[in-house]
């Protein structure tokens, strides 16, 4: 079921255009991420597709309205959007807070009907705040104060949700709890939703399908796998001094080594031996036994060897204090 | 979550939303307590059973006693009553408008602009005070209010424009500057009428529920009702405008619509009540912040009755202490409400923790 289609959409500024001719489809349930360097013209895209601008050409349809023919009750009904901004709304609760989700269904008096009451109290539940049903938004930290206003954007019932980046002042885990959140969302409870976010790693790990929007255009969709694997990903964020290491899946500084290390070994030690060495600038290989530089990575700690000989070593400290030693000496 | 069954989930404990009944009874029952006071306590005592009699028509053990009540200390409670509410709701628009804990219509200068409105009015038809009530009969006193209500307009355009580029506590300043320039020039346009015009404007510069008509009071409460019950209807918007307005737009406000409206409704209330009784200080602003605390809440539907009736019961208070019969020196209305306000926005500005984050 489409529940977000674009025919022919150019979306820009004035009479610039900053991306042109999209013809974009959603389906229910598809948690989708918007990536792209910053000024590629993301914010542009998400406001046009929540008509808060118009478009320069074509339209937006969702459910197969178009968006500039919709009031902006009707709208609200079927889109929802969650911004970056902390929200300050004075002596509320979480939950009167949520309340306000119903804004487009209630009458003029905004009274809540039980349908109300207990759509609210099923959208907390879903975004798993019940906890915080009671507090006041004030005593909130940042990730719960979005996990409700998530519980809030749910309460409105839409069909689409845009979130435009709403975990970027949170810490790791909170982002990664809100990831996991908005993957129950699209796939238990059918939502459909757009999520702009600076997050590479998580988008590569949570989303459904990715909107690669790379500076100067064009956009390009797919899985996150088959655009990493074409090197769509990769296009996109290229800039000088960082490299997208596609067999890692992650991001790593442009590094000249300067020297070998042969590593032996295995596990979490070996792993993080090899990260420390990489970013102290040596190339860790496993084919050269005989080389001036070696680890030895094993249960009872590290062994290094340089200068001809070895010595034992207790942390990846030392080890590396060592190694860049004995290149020194060399 | 469209099914027509939704269970209802019974694990957890839900927060109750909306009203306590038993303190808007309390309210009420304040305001008809303060306003029997104020027609019993003045210079002359009057026993509670006189004025009751009175009021429902019959006659006074003496008859200075009747017209006591009914000329001088009733129509003076019913403008406090109605005035009061008027700023208390003027209170609580203009903060959540403005997204301001400080905002009210003497301190965002409001009134100063009214007062501007009334200014040329006086001007323009030669004759201050009473005297123009008189030539003019209630057109003129109608004008008054208008010409108040285009005041205020006119100076909230003013710092809505300004308001976007300040912060929430250069607004106080702002305002204050407003109100100097309104003053500045209503001493402009009171230099073209003559001295003794203009001084009957100084008098009523100070605010005070005494002395109001009975043409005035048939102006000032349908205005005043009208007022309210415009502001009532704007609860659910103002709900959605705590979240800000671009929030407020996604959930389907038409946020420009609703602030014109909401401005017409300050203008209505904070303008009548300016032009018949002057500027009246702070009351606003502390009936907003008393009324969030007592009801620990920032909803308008629980709110803006809240601060109907404790403007009410404030301004009645107010009025009392002003004429209680043991102050030798009659305190002005303006002074009781210094002494409870300026604690009041001293209080708001300490409670923020960098003078510049103040959270409605």
């Amino acid at each position: 079921m489409t529940v977000l289609e674009t025919r022919e959409l150019t979306v820009g500024y004035g009479s610039r255009a900053v991306i042109s001719n999209l013809n974009l489809t959603l389906r229910r349930g598809q948690l989708v991420c918007l990536l792209g360097p910053n000024g590629a013209g993301k914010s542009t895209l998400m406001r046009t597709l929540c008509a808060m601008q118009k478009p320069l050409a074509g339209e937006v349809r969702i459910d197969g309205t178009n968006v500039q023919n919709m009031n902006s009750r009707d709208l609200a009904r079927k889109l929802a959007v969650v911004l970056t901004e902390r929200v300050t709304v004075g002596i509320l609760t979480a939950y009167a807070l949520v309340s306000l989700g119903r804004y487009p269904h209630t009458d003029w008096t905004g009274r809540l009907t039980d349908r109300d009451h207990a759509i609210i109290r099923r959208s907390i539940e879903a975004v798993g705040a019940q906890d915080l049903a009671s507090r006041n938004v004030s005593e909130l930290s940042d990730g719960e104060r979005q996990k409700v206003m998530l519980a809030r954007a749910l309460a409105q019932e839409p069909s689409f949700m845009v979130l435009d980046e709403i975990t970027a002042f949170l810490d790791l885990p909170r982002r990664v709890d809100i990831m996991r959140i908005l993957r129950t969302l699209a796939h238990e409870h059918g939502r459909t939703i757009l999520l702009s976010t600076h997050d590479l790693d998580l988008a590569l790990r949570t989303a459904d399908m990715l909107w690669l929007l790379p500076k100067g255009g064009p956009l390009r969709t797919g899985a996150p796998e088959d655009l990493v694997l074409s090197g769509a990903f990769e296009q996109a964020f290229s800039s000088e001094g960082v490299d997208f290491d596609k067999l890692q899946g992650h991001f790593r500084l442009h590094n000249t080594f300067h020297d070998d290390v042969h590593l032996e070994g295995n596990g979490a030690e070996a792993f993080w031996t090899a990260r420390a060495l990489e970013r102290e600038g040596f190339r860790v290989v496993s084919d050269n036994p005989i080389g001036p530089l070696r680890v030895n990575v094993s249960e009872t700690g590290w062994r290094v060897f340089g200068n001809g000989a070895w010595s034992e070593s207790p942390s990846i400290e030392k080890v590396v204090e060592q190694l860049r030693k004995r290149r020194g000496v060399q | 979550m469209s099914d027509a069954t939704l269970p209802f989930p019974q694990s957890a404990e839900w927060p109750r939303l909306g009203p306590r009944k038993l303190a808007y009874l309390l309210l009420l029952a304040g305001v008809a307590l303060v306003f029997l006071l104020e027609l019993m306590i003045g210079a002359v005592h009057i026993p509670l059973g006189q004025v009751l009699t009175i009021l429902s028509g019959g006659e006074a053990e003496r008859i200075t006693w009747d017209r006591i009540v009914l000329h001088f200390r009733l129509p003076r409670a019913l403008n406090a009553l109605f005035s009061g509410a008027a700023i208390g709701a003027c209170g609580l628009l203009l903060q959540t408008l403005f997204r301001n804990p400080l905002a009210d219509p003497f301190v965002l200068g409001v009134v100063h602009g009214a007062k501007f409105g009334v200014a040329i009015v006086v001007v323009v038809a030669g004759l201050a005070g009473n005297a123009f009530a008189q030539k003019f009969g209630w057109l003129g006193d109608l004008s008054l209010a208008a010409a108040a209500a285009a005041g205020s307009t006119l100076l909230m355009l003013a710092i809505l424009a300004l308001s976007r580029r300040v912060s929430t506590v250069t607004i106080l300043i702002v305002g204050l500057m407003l109100g100097y320039l309104c003053q500045g020039l209503i001493s402009v346009v009171l230099h073209f009428t003559d001295e003794t015009q203009a001084r009957v404007f100084e008098s009523w510069n100070d605010g005070s529920f005494a002395g109001i008509t009975q043409t005035q009071l048939r102006i000032l409460i349908p205005a005043v009702l009208a007022g309210l019950l415009l502001a009532h209807a704007l609860v659910k918007p103002l709900n959605a405008l705590l979240l800000g307005e671009s929030y407020a737009r996604t959930l389907g406000l038409p946020v420009g619509r609703a602030r014109a409206v909401a401005f017409a409704a300050t203008a209505i209330l904070s303008g009548t009540v300016t032009a018949y009784c002057g500027p009246i200080a702070f009351l606003g602003i502390v009936v907003a912040h008393l009324c969030r605390g007592l009801f620990q809440t920032s909803d308008h539907r629980t709110l803006m009755p809240a601060v109907t009736l404790m403007g009410a019961l404030l301004a009645l208070s107010a009025d009392l202490v002003t004429h209680l019969p043991w102050s030798k020196h009659f305190l002005h209305l303006n002074a009781v409400n210094g002494l409870i306000g300026a604690p009041v926005v001293l209080w708001v500005l300490l409670r923020s923790r960098n003078g510049r984050a103040l959270e409605l």
